[in-house]
């Protein structure tokens, strides 16, 4: 999926929309210019003394075409945004669904946090192009070649001049505001994006930083950086200018020269006298429309950024299979084996894992503890199938990893990771998200049994309650009990864990891993972590010690 | 919810926020653009009294070498125009970016105290403060030309016929009133309107941040629906807020069209009536959509001038001279009495806490200690997680207001000096976009490689010795937590400071490492005092008082 295929998709359905839209643009950008040269013509003819229906003719016209102007106005504007929010949503809607293919798998965590911060803003940049300056170009594309169409019906010296302006106007001039405005634009990205960096130091840091006293070096940093950028973008700003007073000199030249050119075609009988200034009115209205769409070519650069990461993200992918999934029989406990797997990242050569063997049968519990960077983390991407091994075979249930599709995976693992994650939303739905049939009693015992049934009642004592990670409803302690809960709430048969206590104090640790051992008796389980309290009460059957890749003793 | 709304519904912006004339070239600035709007109202006379020129010779007079002359004329008179309006376009640019200025450096100012988001002072101090140069830009040209190029060019109007001048009034009369009908319809839809669009959004980020939940447990398809549902409820929401500032805008636009149109048509009819000489007819024509421009423009620019605006707000919020949430104006420092003469004594305490103490009250908190410290001494703080254990540290440095009193030896009590005096680590250490070396030396810039090398060995990071140069990427992601934790650790040896706050050091740590790194701790920590909140017994037997947080209060354990 990318965003150009998204868009013909919606033009395929919404064609008659997207038409007019269009159309009704270049009503609007040709409206004015029809207003005024009727007016022209209107006064001209008037001072002629015309018979009176002329003369009621010209005033209903230009009265129509008042009114015509302000309803193409809103046409264009309200199918256009309705068009464009549209697609926002059908953009918004696929990044989820990519998103959802590598996460929390296939992704590192930071990776993912800078993915989504920069996701709001790259949609509305999108936004912004297809308003301000795809349309616009169009509609008045469309408009210059009516207005070139009526200068030549006049005369063929007025559509010449007409089309020489329309082709500085909208093709010369914005094009070298385009070159310009790239590079300046290209400049400005990077100085926006460290004065990013820089400001999401200055709040990371800011424990430590408000300790340091005078010489606050990050805080000079932001400074200097906000500064540059506020510089690049007057400059911008300047460039933007500098363009658009070309843009006016273009227009003043053509208005000047049809003007001049009518009155010469008057003056040799080749044009009617009261002619003479219907083709510079209606250039000057028509011509006026481009003035804005030439300034607004600078947020073509920004746009070429942000559609480049919208479409790096659409194109994440599940793993690819090579034939038809395997499905895996039964709903019970599984039995998992590991035959020799060795595995590196894509991006790198080192090997994390070095010829890992171990078989967790049915039902038995087996703990993998190492030092940080051993490779406890990947082991648990590889068995949930997010990747698969270089070398070696992981087998659930006798079938390997390479023939199961991730969802398949899941269904019969419950997966528990180390970072928590609370949805602003209820308690109820925070944990229904693990089974949607779950009755209010169920949610009441699943509550209790992770020992947050104080907490509960400290909320209101209700499932509808609100809670989110931003107003810090729970503490990282709590949060990782309300994950503990979905899992016992799903009644998994199958359980990784993955540092599940990694947040939580010693007393609550021990009777987390305690209803562990006691929820979890029937389920096979395989727990990583590498805390003292969680490696001398869990129960296990097997136990398994990772040291830089390889399986120690 | 409902606040934020009222808040929003209740204020009625003018036009013009009169924050933006603040600061002494402000006002020269605005005044300069307003000349120049007055200028070029008078060229667009010249060049609308040559273009009557010409139709006068060509229909009426049959002059073309006189036309031609005029033609010329116009040329240059409204090729003058132009040119001005480009200057009074670019004065500013120039005044928007002073006062985004101004702005930046209050930001940064209270940045330096008070916890702003990093997506929110990321995008305040470069995005948001670029609204600000953008409403400046667009407004105060129009705004300016409001009152100087309208009653110029309506001047010009009443001395070709008082009737189109009377036309023009009413039309110019409605204007506001249309403007004000509309701004009531709009004034609590917008509000309500945007207030669910805020919302909206924020539940597809939540949505979104949470995928990786939603897939462990197979349920990121079906949360397609609701992702879908609310994208086409934002669609909906801020269609029908737009809508209605369409149909105002629209309708401005088409009520000028309609007295442009009115004023052609009675020109018309006087011309007719031989009551008009042609010239002026269409000197008056040229005019009159003129008249309305300005008007129009800050029309549109005052809805669209929210966004600025609302930065302005924002960064105002933030400002500490304008609220009193944060600490250091009214609550802790006054707390903070000048140290007292502790000469005379055995043993000299370092740290006193006296009557010293907090509130949280949602979570039933109130805590009261008295005890001091001494010189190399580290003190425990235990409890359930919730109990208040990280306020206590939060207290010490200030960030949430206490009473009672705080004291370290040497210092002079002032907060300020004390919070020089601290190396605080807090559970998750923050890290930065630059070496690693810069991040080891946060505290103190000046530590030497070889300090550097021996605090890595301390912490049992010794191969980082090779990667001093290497790049931290933002909050350290680029290295594990544990890694990140024992980094924080050095950080904390290398500062030397006397006062070490350390919020569970060894939560990250393998449990061999813990008695290790506790044991090179005490040993850094010789010259200091050091406060530790732990729940691991091994750390909390290794001090030398340990205070419990339970049920809401504390007590002092030896």
């Amino acid at each position: 999926m990318s965003l150009t295929k998204l868009g013909s998709e919606l033009f395929r359905e919404k064609r008659w929309s997207v038409l007019g839209y269009l159309s009704s643009g270049a009503l609007a950008y040709l409206s004015p210019g029809i207003l005024f040269a009727f007016s022209a013509y209107l006064l001209a003819k008037s001072a002629l003394k015309p018979g009176i229906l002329t003369l009621g003719v010209a005033i209903g016209s230009v009265r129509f075409f008042a009114v015509a102007r302000g309803a193409s106005l809103y046409g264009e504007r309200l199918v256009g945004h309705s068009l464009v929010l549209e697609y926002a949503a059908r953009v918004r809607v696929e990044l989820f669904r990519a998103l959802a293919n590598v996460v929390p798998h296939r992704l590192f965590p930071g990776v993912f946090a800078e993915l989504t911060a920069s996701l709001n803003g790259d949609v509305e940049e999108t936004q912004a192009f297809l308003l301000r300056v795809l349309e616009p170009l169009v509609a008045s594309g469309v408009s210059l070649v009516v207005a070139i169409a009526v200068a030549t019906s006049f005369s063929v010296s007025f559509g010449v001049v007409t089309a020489l302006g329309a082709v500085v106007m909208a093709v010369s001039i914005p094009l070298l505001g385009y070159v310009i405005a790239t590079r300046s634009s290209r400049s400005n990205q990077s100085v926006r994006a460290s004065a990013y960096r820089s400001a999401s130091s200055v709040s990371d840091t800011f424990s430590e930083r408000r300790l340091l006293g005078s010489d606050d070096f990050l805080l000079d940093r932001l400074r200097a950086d906000t500064r540059r950028f506020a510089q690049t973008q007057v400059s911008i700003g300047m460039f933007s200018g500098v363009v658009a007073l070309i843009e006016a000199v273009a227009l003043v030249l053509t208005v000047s020269a049809t003007l001049y050119l009518g009155v010469k075609e008057v003056a040799s009988h080749r044009l009617g006298s009261v002619y003479v200034a219907v083709v510079p009115f209606l250039l000057l209205g028509v011509f006026e429309g481009l003035l804005t769409v030439a300034v607004e070519l600078s947020k073509v650069a920004t746009f070429k950024v942000s559609k480049d990461r919208l479409n790096s993200m659409l194109s994440f992918k599940k793993r690819s299979l090579d034939r038809n999934p395997s499905e895996l029989p039964g709903h019970g406990p599984v039995e998992i084996t590991l035959t020799d797997v060795t595995f590196s990242y894509p991006s790198s050569e080192k090997p994390v894992l070095k010829g890992v063997s171990f078989i967790v049968p049915r039902g038995e519990h087996l703990l993998v503890t190492g030092p940080s960077g051993s490779g406890k983390s990947t082991l648990a991407s590889l068995i949930m199938g997010g990747w698969l091994p270089n070398r070696g075979e992981i087998t659930i249930d006798g079938v390997p990893t390479s023939e199961l599709s991730e969802e398949e995976i899941a269904r019969h693992i419950s997966y528990l990771g180390p970072e928590p994650y609370v949805f602003e939303a209820s308690i109820e739905a925070n944990l229904r998200i693990a089974s949607p049939k779950a009755t209010d009693a169920e949610l009441m015992e699943v509550i209790d049994q992770v020992g947050l049934l104080s907490w509960y009642l400290s909320r209101g004592g209700s499932l509808g309650s609100k809670i989110s990670m931003r107003q810090n409803s729970l503490s990282s302690g709590e949060m990782q009990r309300l994950s503990i809960a979905r899992v016992l709430l799903r009644g998994a048969k199958t359980v990784l864990l993955d540092e599940p206590t990694a947040n939580l104090d010693g007393e609550n640790e021990k009777i987390i891993v305690g209803l562990i051992n006691d929820l979890f008796l029937g389920a096979t389980m395989v727990a990583i972590s590498h805390s003292e309290i969680f490696r001398s009460m869990f129960l296990c059957d097997r136990y398994v010690e990772l040291s830089d890749g390889r399986i120690l003793g | 919810m409902q606040g934020g709304g009222d808040i929003k519904a209740e204020k009625t912006s003018p036009p013009l926020d009169m924050r933006i004339l603040q600061g002494g070239r402000a006002k020269a600035a605005f005044v300069a653009v307003a000349l120049l709007e007055a200028l070029q109202a008078a060229f667009l006379v010249l060049s609308a009294l040559q273009i009557g020129e010409v139709f006068q010779d060509v229909v009426i007079d049959h002059k073309i070498a006189t036309a031609l002359q005029a033609t010329w004329l116009f040329a240059l008179f409204f090729g003058l125009r132009l040119l001005i309006v480009k200057a009074a376009d670019v004065a500013s640019l120039r005044y928007g970016a002073y006062v985004a200025e101004r702005f930046r450096s209050r930001l940064l100012s209270s940045a330096k105290d008070s916890d702003i988001s990093e997506s929110e002072l990321g995008f305040l101090s470069t995005d948001g403060l670029t609204y600000v140069v953008t409403y400046v830009q667009r407004l105060v040209p129009s705004l300016t030309a409001s009152f100087t190029v309208t009653p110029l060019l309506i001047l010009f109007v009443f001395f070709h016929g008082v009737l189109y001048f009377v036309e023009i009034l009413v039309g110019l009369a409605v204007l506001p009133v249309l403007m004000i009908v509309i701004g009531q319809a709009t004034k609590d839809k917008a509000a309500q309107k945007l207030e669910a669009t805020v919302s909206l959004n924020a539940l597809y980020l939540d949505t979104l941040r949470g995928v990786g939940v939603l897939n462990s447990f197979n349920k990121a398809e079906l949360q397609v629906k609701s992702i879908s549902r609310s994208a086409s409820e934002l669609k909906k929401t801020t269609l029908s807020v737009l809508q209605i500032a369409f149909a105002s805008g629209v309708a401005l636009d088409t009520l000028v069209s309609i007295v442009v149109a009115i004023v052609a048509v009675s020109i018309g009819i006087r011309l007719n009536d031989g009551g008009l000489s042609l010239g002026a007819g269409a000197a008056v024509l040229f005019v009159t959509p003129e008249i309305f421009l300005p008007i129009r423009t800050a029309a549109l620019q005052f809805h669209a001038s929210q966004d600025a605006v609302a930065v302005l707000d924002r960064i105002d919020s933030h400002d500490p001279n304008n609220s009193l949430t944060f600490f250091g104006k009214g609550s802790s420092q006054a707390c903070l009495d000048k140290l007292d003469p502790l000469v005379g004594r055995v043993a000299i305490p370092y740290l006193v806490f006296d009557s010293f103490g907090f509130e949280v009250p949602e979570r039933s908190i109130y805590v009261d200690l008295t005890t001091s410290l001494e010189i190399g001494e580290w003190l425990g703080v235990t409890g359930a997680s919730g109990s208040g254990k990280t306020s206590f540290l939060r207290a010490i440095t200030g960030e949430i207001p206490f009473h009672g009193r705080l004291r370290l030896a040497g210092s002079d009590g002032d907060l300020h000096n004390i919070l020089q005096e601290i190396a605080y680590l807090p559970s998750r250490p923050g890290f930065f976009d630059g070496t690693l070396r810069e991040n080891l030396s946060l505290y103190r810039g000046d530590c030497s490689e070889k300090e550097i090398h021996e605090a890595l060995e301390l912490v049992e990071l010794s191969y980082m010795k090779f990667r001093l140069l290497d790049r931290v990427l933002p909050s350290g992601v680029n290295f594990s937590s544990g890694e990140r934790q024992r980094l924080a650790l050095a950080r904390v040896i290398l500062s030397r400071r006397s006062l070490v706050l350390l919020d569970e050091p060894t939560s990250h740590l393998d449990p061999k490492v813990e008695a290790e790194v506790v044991r090179v701790l005490r040993e850094a920590t010789k010259e200091s005092v050091t406060v530790v909140v732990t729940h691991s017994p091994h750390v909390a037997s290794e001090c030398d008082q340990v205070v419990v947080f339970s049920e809401g209060k504390c007590h002092l354990r030896s």
